[in-house]
Parts: C-alpha cells; structure tokens; sequence
C-alpha cells in the first residue's frame, strides 16, 4: 500500500487546480437520460445544471458545474444516481484529494452494496 | 416501484450465502441522505419515536452523554438559517482564496495554514459547501419541518462524540425505517461559533454542540442503493497470514 511521504503528509492541496484535486465525476447515459432534472434539485453541492443536448436541442442533459478547469463541487454521494428514475446516471470516480488529505485504504473504483 | 418492495426479504436472525438483504440491512443499504421535505407536518409521537432508538443505542460505560432538543417552529428554522448563511459569508471572507488574483496570491498561503490548523473544518468537501452557501446557492438546514440537536455532555467518558453519533445514526436508522428522511448537518457548527446563538439553543457547558439532524416527509424518492468506494481490508487470518482483500467487487 502507498504510504505518503513526509512532505505529502505536510502538505496541503490546492483545492482549485485540477493535478492535486480528484473531484468526482459522473456520467449521464444520454440514451436512457430524460431531461427531467430531478438529479439537479437534489444535489448536495448544487453542482450539477442542465445543458443543453448536442443531438437534439429541445432536449437537456444535466452536466457537472466546473468551478475551475477540471474541478466540480462533486464529492461522489451518488445521490443523483439513487434518485434518477431511468437509472440514466453512474459515477465513474470517486473524491480524493492530494498529499494530506489523501486517502489510502480505498480505491478509486466504486461498487454497489454486495451481498456476501 | 421496484426499489420500495419489502417482499422476498431475507428473514432475520438467519444467514445463507448471497441471500437478500433483509429489512434491517435493507434500511441501511437503501437511506440516503434527504434534502428535500414536504410541508407537511411530522407527528409529535412519530418524533418520539425516532428518540427512542437514540435513547437506546450504545455508549461507553453506559453514561448517555447527551441531550436532545426537538426544533419545530418554523421561524427559529428560518433565522438560524439566515444566521448560518451570515456567518459562512464571513468565514469565506477570510479564507476563500479563489476569488479574485489578488486573494489566490495573498490569502492561499494563510488559508493553508489555517487548514493545517483546522485540517477536518476546511477539508475541501465543507469548504465548498460554505461557499455554496455563503453565496445562497444551497440551504443550511434544508426547510427541514423538524430539527433535532443533538447535544454532547462533555463529562462522559471515553469519547463522547463517538456516542452520540451512534445516537444519532440509530435515529436516522429509525426514521428511514418509519418513511421519514433525514439528513445530518455538520453545518451547524457554523452557528455555534456565535455565543449568542450557543446562548439561544441552551447549549452551554458542560454541553456542546458540532452535528444536528433534519428531519421530514422526503419530498420524492431518494432512497436507494449507490455506489462507494471499494475498500481494501486488512485481514489477519484465523491461521495468522496477514492478506489485503479488496471488498465491494
Ligand atoms: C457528521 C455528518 C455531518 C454532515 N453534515 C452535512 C451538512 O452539513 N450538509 C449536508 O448537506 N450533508 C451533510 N451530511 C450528509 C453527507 O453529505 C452524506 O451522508 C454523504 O454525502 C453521503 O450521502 P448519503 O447519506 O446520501 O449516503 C453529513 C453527514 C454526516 C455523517
């Protein structure tokens, strides 16, 4: 396992510039996603908004917010995707930070509850 | 809807390989945090209720370390949450580097000494939910019809806020069991740098208060599985090997 250095461990990110923050990522299924935009009421760091679609412009998609180049206010709760009814929305990575606050005994891959 | 069938669960008190979830495992795989609520009124007794399973979950030694305070009233919701978004705009003043040249060269370097100060409190996850409220773009407390503070003794031994978090994820528990949502709400610490609200809310020593939870009639469907982070455990077999096995997949 990696174990961070000492000028990692003292150091602490720039929570604005995309090499030292992994924020989340999610992705919209544009085939199953209807534009209905309940993902967007519902998320906590109010980081998502609809777009409109490239395909067909009446319609929208929502996307992430990004804050800054590479940066989005998710921290992967996956709230969205509990709350989509067309099972339209899944996240593709996880929250880690760099040098202090990151995170060793996880993995970036995410997996729903399994039943052992 | 599929997601809210109760048939087909696994009984309790019984275990077989890949059975299904049974209804205890199932409020916990499905709860989700709600941040939407109806207007409608939750019952006095329904809130009883969820107290109860605080009253009874674990502590250290059995010492109890806390005390609850139920919220109802709709404009002492209201003011707090006035007050919170007031207190975040100042607390960003100080410490959001980001919003301009001038903050990125000057405030970075302070903001990340107060960091190393304070590393959980500005963890980039909060300090991104301050912002968002400082600038109206997310609520505090969420509407919430119902509010329960849940207040730490000091004097209890061990680590008392571990207690009272095993209190309080008992309540959420119950409540997701009862079709109620919740939402915890760390925000709240927030409003307790300010002596005049400690003062308001009776939370004075020996008492303190860092976590509260929200309560309500979830306002759609939320509830349900998602996906986390694998993790890789550490196990010390019965034969002794040490062996690192990624759980989750
Ligand atoms: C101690 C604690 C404090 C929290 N504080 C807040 C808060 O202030 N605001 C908020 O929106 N969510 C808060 N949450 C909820 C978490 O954001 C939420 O549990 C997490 O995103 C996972 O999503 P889930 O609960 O839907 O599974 C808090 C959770 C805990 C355990």
């Amino acid at each position: 396992m990696v174990n961070l250095s000492l000028g990692k461990k003292g150091k602490i990110p720039d929570y604005f510039k995309s090499s030292q923050m992994n924020y989340g990522i999610v992705a919209f299924d544009s085939k199953l996603c209807t534009g209905c935009g309940i993902c967007v009421s519902i998320c906590p760091a109010r980081g998502l908004t609809l777009t409109k679609r490239t395909d067909e412009p009446q319609k929208k998609i929502p996307a992430l917010i990004e804050t800054a180049p590479g940066i989005s206010l998710c921290m992967a709760c996956g709230d969205c995707s509990a709350a989509c009814p067309e099972a339209a929305i899944s996240i593709k990575r996880g929250f880690n930070a760099g040098f202090f606050f990151r995170k060793l005994s996880q993995k970036h891959d995410l997996t729903g509850p399994k039943k052992y | 809807m599929t997601k809210k069938t109760t048939d087909n669960l696994s009984p309790l008190y019984t275990y077989q390989e890949g059975m299904e979830w049974n209804p205890v495992e199932k409020v916990i795989m499905e709860r989700r945090s709600i941040r939407n609520f109806k207007k409608k009124e939750v019952p006095d007794n329904l809130i009883k209720r969820v107290l109860e399973a605080g009253r009874f979950a674990p502590t250290a030694g059995n010492t109890q370390p806390w005390k609850f305070i139920v919220i109802k009233d709709q404009a002492l919701i209201a003011e707090m949450e006035r007050a919170t978004v007031q207190l975040s705009k100042l607390l960003m003043w100080f410490v959001d580097y980001n919003r301009n040249a001038f903050r990125r060269v000057f405030l970075a370097p302070y903001t990340k000494f107060m960091t190393r100060l304070m590393p959980n409190k500005l963890h980039p996850i909060p300090f991104n939910l301050l912002q968002q409220i400082a600038a109206g773009k997310t609520a505090a407390y969420y509407n919430a019809p119902v509010m329960i503070l849940l207040l730490i003794d000091k004097r209890g031994i061990g680590n008392p806020v571990l207690d009272v978090g095993i209190c309080g994820q008992n309540m959420v528990l119950a409540a997701h069991s009862l079709g109620l949502g919740s939402c915890w709400i760390g925000m709240i610490t927030v409003l307790m740098m300010n002596p005049f609200w400690r003062k308001k809310l009776g939370v004075q020593s020996p008492y303190e208060l860092t976590d509260c939870l929200v309560l309500g009639w979830p306002k759609g469907d939320y509830d349900g599985e998602v996906e986390r982070e694998v993790q890789l455990v550490e196990w010390i077999g019965a034969d002794g090997v040490k062996r690192i096995e990624r759980l989750g997949v």
